[in-house]
């Protein structure tokens, strides 16, 4: 009678046995089978571009004062730029950065631009605060006087993607050692970064980009450049290359004006740029930052002497 | 039944009990595990990602970090705890080595960041210039607008009162945010490995990246290798986490567009049955649409070799 009972248990123990025996024996881990590769990130090396280790520079022998349009010269200078012309290039890169979609507008009709934009209910910031139209025409005007003067025998240029191209004309001449290519450099470096979705991808990229933008900037600034010194004020403004620091933006801004190549840039519109940097700073720190920007401009061409 | 055949039963059960025993005190999961969650027996996690020198989140460790995070998961706050609430109370959990409440917990804090603050200001005031042009939009009727007005007032509304959570945060929290679910990564939960994945990496825009360089290289870096670890370990909704990265997107994503790739991940989360409604369909119909013959074949392949690898015997 007992015999069934007891072979019914002895086979459900075994299973039982046999199920936990399985359940707990300790599996072997795929990470004991292979071990993780491990990026190193920091390990990396910015990769620089090839040519501005191997590129010498030539002289310039399209001259950025050439009159003829810009249409017309525009082979010209594409052809001397590939042959390691740097100015060549740098005209190139600053024409297509700054004068793409460039029309001359009268002043009256910038006047009534303005107005149809308030008029539909059109808002913009100068600083931190609303500005009023009165301000904003002010400021196209200066604008438009500036574009005169940087997009002389420049019209109907229309093209698309003009800032990827205007930074590969300036990429080629910072690596052919022209200064004013090198300060310019970091302000379109991330132009051709336009992809959301693969900006995680190319981070490595711009991390590059941005590490040799400020090489650039600081070579630039070494050899006396002064169009370095607005730049630099430009990048502690935006935050791109360096902390965004209002009391150096304004101190860098303040050194260029006390150039001589401060003379490249409308006065009134120069005064506007320099109010802007100045708002958000007390008096103490306004002291500091012309101070200092007194002990910067010493690197470049001084200007007569200027007073606050 | 002989006195034989009793000394036999009895030995039997004996060792049967014994070895219940054994395997409930040694297999029990160090912490109770989620349904799609699975926890690893073996402490190489931790080597997987060390916290980097320059990581904000990682750079001020709490007290509690060399504890591991194996004791039991609790009942977490749902969505109608306030807020400061619910993250003191998942801070008390995570500390006590619940992975499941340090998860969450870092899903809370990622809204505190500054990055995340600085957002919801702009909508905010975004909202408030909304509101001010609405008064007067015409498209509308009166009643209409009076609706449209109130949801944004709401949603400003919901923005201050966010803000003000989280500046009543104490600074070392918000600044450790991703910490907790890196820990709980790092001890090998494999759920936190695959939100450690979505959660480090909610930028919007090349400008957003831009501005965070060297975090946002060390928090891809490392989603991608907590991925590729969550799979290793069977976890097959990583499939799911893997296709979406390599699908076109509207914002950044770890893995550069590649729909043969979206296309094979999502076609082993098929075969592993992870799929939700029909969202892996329609990143392979998506993907599909880029790929000729040859490569939609191709890629079908690698899907069922994935599948083979991370989970047919899972």
């Amino acid at each position: 009678m007992y015999r069934p009972i007891a072979l019914v248990i002895t086979a459900a123990t075994a299973i039982v046995v046999a199920v936990v025996a399985w359940h707990s024996r300790k599996p072997v881990s795929p990470a004991e089978r292979a071990p993780i590769a491990q990026e190193s990130v920091a390990a990396k090396t910015p990769a620089r571009e090839q040519g501005a280790r191997t590129s010498t520079h030539k002289t310039a022998t399209v001259a950025t004062a050439d009159d003829r349009p810009f249409t017309e010269i525009r082979p010209e200078l594409e052809r001397r730029a590939l042959e390691g012309d740097a100015l060549a290039a740098r005209r190139l890169g600053l024409t297509l950065a700054n004068c793409n979609h460039y029309t001359d507008v009268p002043d009256d009709k910038l006047e009534d631009m303005v107005v149809d934009q308030a008029a539909r209910g059109f808002t913009a910031k100068i600083g931190d605060h609303e500005a009023q139209p009165e301000e904003i025409l002010n400021l196209y005007k200066l604008s438009l006087r500036q574009k005169r003067r940087d997009c002389k025998g420049v019209s109907g240029l229309d093209e698309t993607d003009a800032w990827k191209k205007a930074f590969q004309w300036i990429e080629r001449a910072a690596a052919l050692g022209d200064t004013d290519a090198q300060a310019m450099y970091g302000a379109l470096a991330f132009a051709d970064f336009t992809n959301d979705r693969n900006a995680l991808v190319d981070a490595d990229r711009m991390r590059d980009r941005k590490q040799l933008a400020t090489d650039y900037l600081q070579r630039s600034l070494a050899k006396g450049d002064a169009l370095a010194l607005i730049q630099m004020a430009g990048r502690y403004q935006d935050g791109v290359l360096f902390p965004a620091d209002p009391e150096k933006a304004y101190a860098y801004a303040w050194a260029y004006s006390l150039t001589t190549r401060a003379s490249d840039v409308v006065p009134e519109l120069l005064d506007e740029v320099l109010a802007q940097r100045a708002a958000p700073l007390d008096d103490a720190a306004r002291e500091r930052a012309r101070a200092e920007g007194q002990q910067l401009a010493a690197c470049c061409d001084l200007a007569a002497e200027k007073t606050p | 039944m002989t006195l034989r055949t009793r000394w036999i039963a009895a030995i039997v059960i004996a060792a049967a009990v014994v070895a219940i025993g054994w395997n409930k005190w040694h297999a029990m999961p160090p912490a109770a595990a989620r349904a799609s969650t699975v926890q690893s027996t073996t402490p190489d996690a931790t080597s997987l990602a060390a916290p980097p020198a320059n990581d904000a989140a990682s750079a001020k460790p709490p007290a509690t970090r060399a504890k591991p995070l194996t004791t039991p998961s609790h009942v977490l706050p749902d969505w109608r705890t306030p807020f400061g609430e619910a993250v003191a109370t998942l801070h008390e959990y995570a500390e006590a080595g619940d992975n499941d409440a340090a998860i969450e917990l870092s899903w809370r804090l990622s809204r505190c960041t500054e990055h995340e603050l600085k957002i919801a200001e702009r909508s905010e005031q975004s909202d408030r210039h909304d509101i001010e042009q609405e008064k007067t939009n015409e498209l509308f009727t009166p009643d209409q607008r009076a609706v449209r007005i109130k949801n944004m007032q709401r949603r400003i509304d919901e923005y201050v009162s966010q803000r003000e959570a989280c500046r009543a945060l104490s600074a070392d929290l918000r600044a450790d945010w991703l910490g907790w679910i890196d820990r709980a990564a790092q001890s090998g939960n494999t759920a936190a490995m695959r939100g450690y994945a979505r959660v480090a990496n909610q930028y919007y825009n090349v400008e957003d990246v831009r501005n965070d360089l060297d975090t946002a290289i060390e928090r891809r870096d490392k989603s991608r290798a907590y991925l590729e670890e969550a799979l290793r370990r069977g976890d097959a909704e990583a499939l799911r986490d893997l296709a979406d990265a390599y699908r076109d997107s509207a914002h950044p994503t770890i893995y550069p567009l590649d729909p043969a790739k979206a296309y094979a991940y999502a076609y082993a989360g098929t075969l592993a049955g992870i799929t939700r409604g029909n969202d892996l369909d329609e990143t392979m119909a998506e993907a599909a649409r880029s790929l000729d013959g040859k490569q939609l074949a191709d890629a079908e392949a690698a899907g069922r070799r994935i599948y083979e690898k991370c989970c047919a015997k899972h």
